[in-house]
């Protein structure tokens, strides 16, 4: 018997199989030319080759080391030559492997063949992808105007994408959930008073050399970003002293002199009252105040019915504790790091004012330019490359009524608020938006009320998204293009202009697996269907090469160098020379342009609604080794954190008969229902609120390891109101109540409420 | 005459995301003919899917579906203990493209995917290289098709996937069965 045709085939299959020409196919394989089998190796990651690169598992974008082997990732690291992480990734970068190499990732442009949000796709080429793209973004713009393409971005591997939206003139070309259910209040206000982004992406907090700290609600330590962790804990290791405000006993509240567990909603109430004792009994710095910020006498006069008696039943908290606190603090001045915080879209009106508090703190302490204190950053210039801007590239012409008219102080800031888009496209006015482009962004689990952002999906002529996992936003796509992961790309020039200031670039570690794509690739094909002329360099690569020439770099010199060079810093400015970058050169402890639009020049306490009765307020954190939802199919980051738990009060527990690790539902003020989350028993949280970490409770089906682990709070938040200084949408308005066993078991009331904070009105929901 | 060489040629292309409709209409006749000829009980064939019906599933199968991919057709994914893409199975593979000096035409699938393997298989039995076939075999592809013919099955996939998975089984059993040598015989 022969193997070469041992099977003995009927007439009629020899024929069928004949008929198919399969000996004239193209065929799978080619006479080997790179293929190199792998050799038989040291274990591990040892004698693995090195390549410097960035991480991208979160925004902070820690400077890395990638071990590769026969071609393949094995290990990553930080890179030693880094100042700020060393050799020390979090778990989430140490995780990267798994993304790249995750069998549920993202492999091939697919085409919706069922219903929108049903799953169903066929695989299509990139041309058939690119074109079908090009043609609904044509089309849809000529139908309805530039305004009717909305585009929600975040992070390195959208820029490119954005470019084409603003070329075709929307006003809509960014809208970033990064920005408008972040850091968008707290970029305001600092960016009003001190007149430059104490914190955004980053947090220009000098904590290493702290004598003393405050945290209002910032959760150092859940919120792992590697540098920052670090300046936290070599203050704290110097001794300096740490006063933690925050309704639940948090990791950082663990490390705190003083701990201050206050009702959640009336920060603002304490930070003015602790503005008006610091003036009162002259805490201040008072050479510092006069000669380097204006409004004082404003700021004086506006706050001073804020007392601690006022303050203590609002907030839930004890005189003395307070007064202990805030002189803790002022001891310390001017090395105190009053942390700006990061997250601030949390109760809508008063998110500018509270981040606005915090400012003054800062500065009535004179630790503006301090050692300790807020600090400077330190610019380190980019080069430019000219070959990505699109050529001819005009103004956005704003519509007659723009999406971004209701706040006055969204005008320094691109885009359009996220809530503003969302509720355009479901009414269609004061214009029709038809078509949503999304990159890196999954916003069904980012923005309040994912029912409202899918209603307006549904209402869309068209949507397509640039994605590496399948979440809950791809599977609504009616497109989807699969985008290279960090691990695949180059990316624009990177630059850190922290306390220890570098330049980087991150760079691909392996070639663009299956038939993903680089987002600058996937932006210059389809620029050159929509006629449009960007992006002349050949690829990113050579964009890199043109912004480091600038800079009299190359990528080859860079890597010599281990893919990294440092800077000189140049953070702390003396208090006699310091000059802001506002308009006076001083800081602004009241601003008239914020009483110009009817807000408040310095900040009032405006009461945001307590929980209705028998709710508790939901709050939210993060988990240390997730970025939000995006991580959470990663295996060995599922591993370690697959699921969330609902963080209850002990006593409450005990009233409802809820023990610790018991399964349970939690229901909102408007009847929406979680998945089943174990419920944490604990001391350490207020009795008025439940907590729970965000990202979890994944949606998608097409997510293995993530699918229905834990419950997301972002589909608990579906009241919010929108920030007036520049329209982020608050996410600490919503409530919940507990359903056990289907029954529904309302909060007891443990803690009085005063009459300054009215409850949330039901019937209103 | 057709080979085994051109049946797993076949079968390679079945694995393969399709593209063409006449395919899908003239593979259903190969396939069924196949079926017969190794003893195979025939499914019930209400229709040949056409071009979309087949993508789709295909996509739901081997690609992206609610659930995660049913049957990722990928060595690395069986071989590995994490379940992971790019790992052991495509290192183990990758000796057996250099011993055939040969390599993937395109680079859209991993060295690992089926259908690679399938057409490597198919070059070594005809190019005669029977003892590598043997070691290929035994030492690689048999030990992770079985684990995928099970998820396919699993996964209530369309007639035509399942027959095309049951007939690369049952084809590799025997061509594995074998001896070593046996076939240069007749």
């Amino acid at each position: 018997m022969r193997r070469r045709d041992f099977l003995k085939l009927s007439a009629s299959t020899t024929l069928a199989l004949a008929s198919l020409g399969l000996e004239t196919k193209e065929g799978f394989l080619k006479p080997c030319s790179t293929l190199a089998a792998a050799p038989k190796s040291l274990p591990g990651s040892l004698g693995a080759k090195e390549i410097p690169s960035v991480c991208e598992m979160c925004f902070w974008r820690c400077p890395i080391v990638a071990k590769i082997k026969n071609g393949k990732l094995v290990k990553i690291e930080g890179n030693p030559k880094s100042p700020a992480n060393g050799k020390r990734v979090c778990a989430r970068g140490n995780s990267g492997v798994q993304l790249l190499y995750d069998p549920d990732r993202l492999k091939y442009p697919l085409k919706r063949t069922g219903e929108r949000g049903e799953g169903k796709w066929a695989k299509i080429s990139w041309k058939e992808a690119l074109d079908e793209i090009a043609f609904n973004m044509d089309k849809i713009r000529k139908k309805y105007g530039p305004h009717s393409l909305a585009f929600f971005d975040h992070g390195a591997s959208a820029e490119f994408m954005r470019e084409i939206f603003q070329a075709l003139g929307t006003e809509n070309y960014s809208s970033e959930p990064a920005f408008y259910q972040c850091v968008g209040p707290v970029a305001v206000a600092y960016l009003t008073t001190m007149g430059y982004v104490v914190s955004g992406t980053r947090q220009y907090i000098d904590m290493a050399n702290a004598k003393a700290m405050l945290l209002v609600g910032t959760h150092i330590g859940e919120n792992v970003h590697v540098s920052h962790v670090r300046e936290f804990i070599q203050g704290l290791s110097k001794g300096a002293k740490l006063v933690v405000v925050d309704p639940r006993f948090s990791t950082a509240a663990n490390k705190a002199d003083i701990y201050l567990p206050i009702r959640p909603g009336t920060d603002t109430a304490l930070l003015l009252a602790w503005i008006n004792y610091v003036i009162e009994n002259k805490l201040y710095d008072e050479p510092f105040v006069p000669r380097n910020c204006t409004g004082f006498n404003e700021l004086k006069s506006a706050v001073k019915k804020y007392t601690f008696e006022w303050a203590a039943p609002i907030c839930d908290l004890k005189i003395e504790d307070m007064k202990a606190a805030i002189e803790l603090l002022a001891k310390a001045r001017p090395n105190t790091a009053i942390h700006p915080g990061r997250h601030s879209t949390w109760y809508g009106r008063g998110d500018v004012g509270r981040h606005h508090c915090l400012s003054i703190l800062a500065s009535l302490f004179g630790s503006i330019g301090a050692p300790g204190g807020i600090y400077f950053p330190t610019p380190i210039k980019k080069g430019h490359a000219h070959c990505v801007a699109c050529k001819g590239e005009n103004e956005v012409e704003e519509p007659d009524v723009s999406l971004r008219d209701k706040y006055p102080f969204i005008e320094a800031l691109p885009g359009t608020p996220t809530a503003e888009i969302i509720k355009a496209t479901i009414s269609g006015k004061p214009y029709p938006i038809k078509l949503w482009g999304i990159n890196g962004v999954n916003i069904i689990q980012t923005i309040p009320n994912p029912y409202e952002t899918i209603k307006a999906i549904k209402n869309l002529d068209f949507i397509f998204c640039e994605e590496m996992m399948p979440g809950e936003t791809a599977i609504w796509s009616d497109i989807i293009l699969p985008g290279a992961t960090y691990l695949e790309r180059y990316d624009s020039v990177y630059t850190y202009d922290l306390l220890t200031p570098y330049v980087t670039v991150r760079q691909p570690v392996t070639e663009p697996l299956f038939e993903v794509k680089t987002p600058y690739w996937i932006a210059k094909e389809l620029a050159k269907r929509l006629n449009l002329d960007c992006f002349r360099c050949g690829n990113e690569k050579e964009l890199v090469e043109e912004e480091l020439k600038q800079m009299g770099l190359s990528l080859e010199k860079l890597n010599a160098e281990g893919g990294l060079l440092k800077f000189k810093a140049n953070p702390y400015r003396k208090p006699d020379e310091l000059t802001m970058p506002t308009d006076t050169g001083k800081i602004l402890l009241s601003v008239p342009d914020f009483a110009e639009e009817d807000l408040d020049a310095v900040p009032k306490f405006v009461a945001t609604p307590a929980p209705p009765k028998g709710f508790a307020r939901l709050i939210y954190g993060r988990s240390p080794v997730h970025t939000f939802s995006r991580t959470m199919n990663n295996l060995w980051l599922n591993h370690e954190w697959p699921e969330n738990h609902a963080w209850i009060n002990d006593e409450v527990a005990a009233k409802l008969k809820i023990q610790d690790g018991e399964t349970i539902i939690l229901e909102n003020e408007h009847g929406k229902r979680s998945n089943p989350i174990k419920a944490k028993v604990t001391p350490g949280i207020r009795p008025d609120c439940i907590y729970m970490a965000h990202g979890f409770g994944c949606k998608s089906k097409h997510l293995t390891k993530a699918f229905k682990k834990g419950a997301s709070d972002q589909y608990l938040i579906t009241t919010y109101e929108n920030d007036p200084f520049m329209g982020a949408s608050s996410h600490r308005t919503s409530f919940v109540r507990i359903v056990k066993k289907d029954v529904v078991k309302d909060i007891p009331d443990l803690r009085p409420l005063p009459k300054e904070l009215p409850r949330f009105e039901l019937n209103k929901a | 005459m057709v080979g085994t060489g051109d049946i797993l040629k076949f079968l390679a292309q079945g694995f393969f995301y399709p593209d063409n409709e006449e395919f899908i209409e003239k593979g259903s006749s190969a396939l069924l003919g196949l079926a017969q000829d190794l003893k195979i009980s025939l499914p019930q064939v209400d229709k040949i899917p056409t071009l979309l019906e087949h993508q789709s599933e295909f996509v739901r199968l081997f690609m992206a579906a609610p659930g995660g991919v049913p049957a990722p057709p990928y060595a690395s994914y069986y071989i590995n203990s994490q379940k992971l893409l790019f790992q052991e199975g495509l290192e183990q593979v990758m000796e057996y493209y250099q011993k055939a000096g040969l390599e993937p035409a395109s680079k859209s699938e991993p060295p690992d995917h089926l259908s690679l393997e399938l057409a490597l298989a198919s070059h070594m039995i005809d190019s005669g290289h029977f003892a590598l076939l043997d070691d290929f075999l035994h030492n690689h592809l048999l030990l992770w098709y079985p684990k995928f013919e099970k998820k396919l099955f699993n996964a209530g996939p369309s007639w035509w996937f399942k027959l095309l998975g049951q007939v690369t089984g049952k084809l590799l059993k025997q061509i594995s069965s074998m001896e070593g040598g046996s076939y240069e015989k007749a």
